[in-house]
């Protein structure tokens, strides 16, 4: 308690308190009881002084600070006999208010006995507040499945995240002295230096893709996919963030659906085949009679001694021979039809494989009655992208063209096979003259199992218009419902797509 | 009466170059000329009625085989037909048995088989030749009789007897007897019973006589 000679200073003490924008209390040391506050305390905590006077600090402090000041956790400090401790309490509305306290112990000088304690707050939720975001972004950056990396001007790295440690496989005992040319490949470091650092140096944030390969990596595939450059407020660089990915799953998952579409063509083309078989049968059957019947032709003239020389049986030795090759040749065919392939882009003519297609066919498109039309584009235009693929989507468009005919009794039966190509990309219409699509149909064409074929798995559109879209390209289907049908199959000239 | 066998033919029709050399090459061997053609125009272009057998070949552009069958028939033409394919597709062998065809055989065939086939497909046509023989001897000797001797016989295979053939034409018995004797000889028959037999294969008459019955 105050002395009556004290009075003047003491009330001078007094009104700056009462002025002080920091909440200052006094507090007995059995439960911290509000023994005086100053005015401040209404605007950080809501209460008026005498509101709060004569109850405990103890019930407003926050469930999870409850402990700290009794046992001296991290966020209390003491030095110079002055303890300063970061805890929260709560307003009067309920709301919790961060504090900062610092807070002395006053003492009976003679016995030593405490008798209370006086604090000085301020209301530092804001900066809390702040601090706690800073941590939250950390966090962020520490637990986020992107790699982030920053290292200084001279590509030190100086702090790789858990992803980029987890997924590069760096030592994290390692990092003090690790370069960024540790991390990427000879040449890509070099396109580095050469392509990219000058972008973001200009623009302060380039994106792309950049492999990283340090040495340390193992059975992951990951790439650099951001670079900002980071400047103090005179403009001097001071750090870069380097953003990345591992797209080890990403490229598992479309090594996947590569093989998938492999898998769909090659059960297309055995489909394809079965449909085929009775046409095929046939195919093969006529070098196999014909061969069958030369050779009985020539027993039968040995038997009964017509043939006398054997420039008469050399002849017809020469046609069994060029029959055997017809066979094999047909049997060659199927076999490279049938054979399941490893994806393949290569260059081609999209013309040959209109022409080989249409050979393939040639045996099923007769014994139907109808011709084949082509229009090719004279400028021998070639196409990059899986030969195979391609070659099975022509299939499907023209045996379904055949097939459009088979209801039909029409003297006259053509399919035309148009190749066009144009400044952006190359079109190959299939196209023929049967009754055509209707609109009903024509809203499922390209759906899974959806068939007008009694025979048809509905399947030969869907996978087509699959293979396609693979290429960066599309497959359309025009009909007027009436008198045919053209399908389009519409492929970027670079062959985009996988 | 018979043709000899290298009258009769062997019509290959098949749209396989190879094919159609190859059976020609096979059945060069046997008596019977042989004869291929690339298409079923072709065929009905070139055939005049020729006694022989047809191996026709189902699946071909233009004309199928199953079409070439309904023209033949359309034509009243009945050659024995074997049916060639290489491909054993029920339905249409079907088809080509209702339309008349002799046997199917798939490609490839066995030599003996076919050439079985084509010694039956011979016979028929042996037997169609002759009746297609017959058939015109008939129509020649019918059509070498004059109106009344027609009227004679058409009386006479009918049944009448001769007094009632005279009061039906009203002119003599003695006269009816002269014209029935005439009949007798200009269509060559020996007896009454050889002349009502020969009168209905003659198409002309067996109409007439139809009506009769009526």
């Amino acid at each position: 308690m105050p002395d009556k000679d004290d009075y003047q200073p003491l009330d001078r003490y007094r009104q700056l308190a009462e002025k002080s924008p920091d909440f200052i209390s006094r507090h007995s040391p059995v439960n911290l009881i509000f023994i005086d506050v100053n005015p401040a305390v209404e605007k950080i905590l809501g209460y008026r002084s005498d509101e709060i006077i004569g109850r405990s600090a103890n019930e407003l402090f926050h469930p999870d600070d409850v402990g700290s000041w009794k046992n001296g956790t991290s966020n209390v400090t003491y030095s110079e006999g002055v303890y300063t401790s970061t805890y929260r309490l709560r307003h009067k509305n309920g709301d919790y208010i961060w504090l900062e306290t610092t807070s002395r112990t006053i003492r009976d000088p003679e016995t030593g006995k405490l008798e209370e304690i006086i604090c000085v707050s301020r209301d530092v939720s804001e900066r809390v507040q702040a601090d706690h975001n800073l941590t939250r972004l950390a966090r962020v950056v520490e637990a986020t499945s992107d790699l982030v990396l920053f290292c200084n001007a001279n590509f030190q790295i100086n702090y790789l995240n858990e992803s980029a440690i987890r997924t590069l496989n760096i030592d994290k005992a390692r990092f003090p002295t690790l370069h960024l040319d540790e991390l990427l490949a000879k040449p890509n470091y070099s396109q580095f230096q050469r392509d990219i650092l000058p972008l973001v140096l200009k623009t302060g944030d380039w994106r792309g893709e950049l492999p990283l390969e340090p040495e340390s990596i193992e059975q992951r595939k990951a790439i650099v996919q951001q670079i900002i450059a980071h400047r103090d407020d005179e403009g001097q660089l001071s750090y870069f963030s380097i953003i990345g990915r591992d797209i080890t799953e990403q490229r598992k998952a479309e090594a996947e659906a590569m093989q998938y579409q492999l898998e769909m063509a090659h059960i297309s083309r055995l489909m394809s085949l079965g449909e085929m078989a009775s046409g095929l049968a046939h195919e093969i059957n006529q070098p196999l009679g014909a061969i069958l019947n030369y050779s009985q032709g020539s027993l039968r003239r040995i038997e009964d001694g017509s043939i006398a020389d054997l420039s008469a049986v050399t002849q017809v030795l020469q046609r069994i021979s060029r029959q055997a090759h017809r066979a094999a040749d047909i049997i060659r065919r199927l076999r490279s039809f049938v054979k399941k392939t490893e994806y393949q882009r290569m260059e081609f003519s999209i013309n040959g494989v209109c022409e080989e297609i249409a050979q393939f066919m040639e045996q099923e498109a007769r014994n139907a009655g109808i011709q084949f039309q082509f229009r090719l584009d004279a400028s021998e235009p070639t196409l990059l992208a899986d030969k195979v693929q391609i070659e099975q989507v022509v299939l499907n468009l023209i045996r379904n063209s055949i097939e459009a005919y088979s209801n039909d009794d029409k003297a006259d039966k053509w399919i035309s096979i148009t190749t066009q190509q144009t400044a952006q990309d190359l079109q190959v219409s299939i196209s023929d003259r049967a009754s055509g699509i209707s609109q009903s149909q024509m809203n499922n064409l390209f759906e899974p199992f959806f068939t007008s074929k009694e025979s048809g798995l509905g399947m030969g559109l869907s996978i087509s218009r699959t293979i396609i879209e693979a290429h960066g390209g599309r497959l359309q289907a025009e009909s007027d419902g009436r008198s045919g049908s053209t399908f389009t199959i519409i492929l970027p000239r670079q062959g985009n797509g996988l | 009466m018979n043709p000899p066998s290298s009258a009769l033919s062997v019509f290959i029709v098949d749209d396989d170059d190879a094919f159609r050399d190859s059976l020609s090459w096979l059945l060069e061997s046997t008596p019977f000329t042989i004869l291929t053609f690339a298409s079923g125009e072709a065929f009905l272009q070139h055939y005049n009625g020729e006694p022989g057998c047809l191996l026709l070949d189902i699946r071909m552009p233009g004309i199928s085989g199953l079409a070439l069958q309904q023209e033949l028939i359309r034509r009243n033409i009945n050659i024995p037909t074997l049916i060639l394919t290489g491909h054993g597709d029920i339905p249409v062998a079907v088809s080509a048995m209702k339309n008349g065809a002799l046997n199917f055989i798939e490609k490839p065939f066995d030599d003996q088989v076919l050439l079985e086939h084509i010694d039956k497909a011979m016979v028929h046509a042996r037997l169609w030749h002759q009746q297609q023989n017959q058939q015109s001897q008939l129509t020649e000797r019918w059509n070498s009789l004059s109106k009344r001797e027609k009227q004679v016989m058409q009386l006479v295979v009918s049944g009448h007897a001769n007094k009632l053939v005279a009061e039906t034409l009203d002119i003599s018995p003695k006269t009816v007897e002269v014209h029935r004797a005439r009949v007798m000889a200009k269509m060559d028959a020996a007896s009454l019973a050889d002349l009502v037999n020969q009168a209905h294969r003659i198409d002309a008459l067996k109409a007439i006589l139809a009506e009769q019955t009526v």
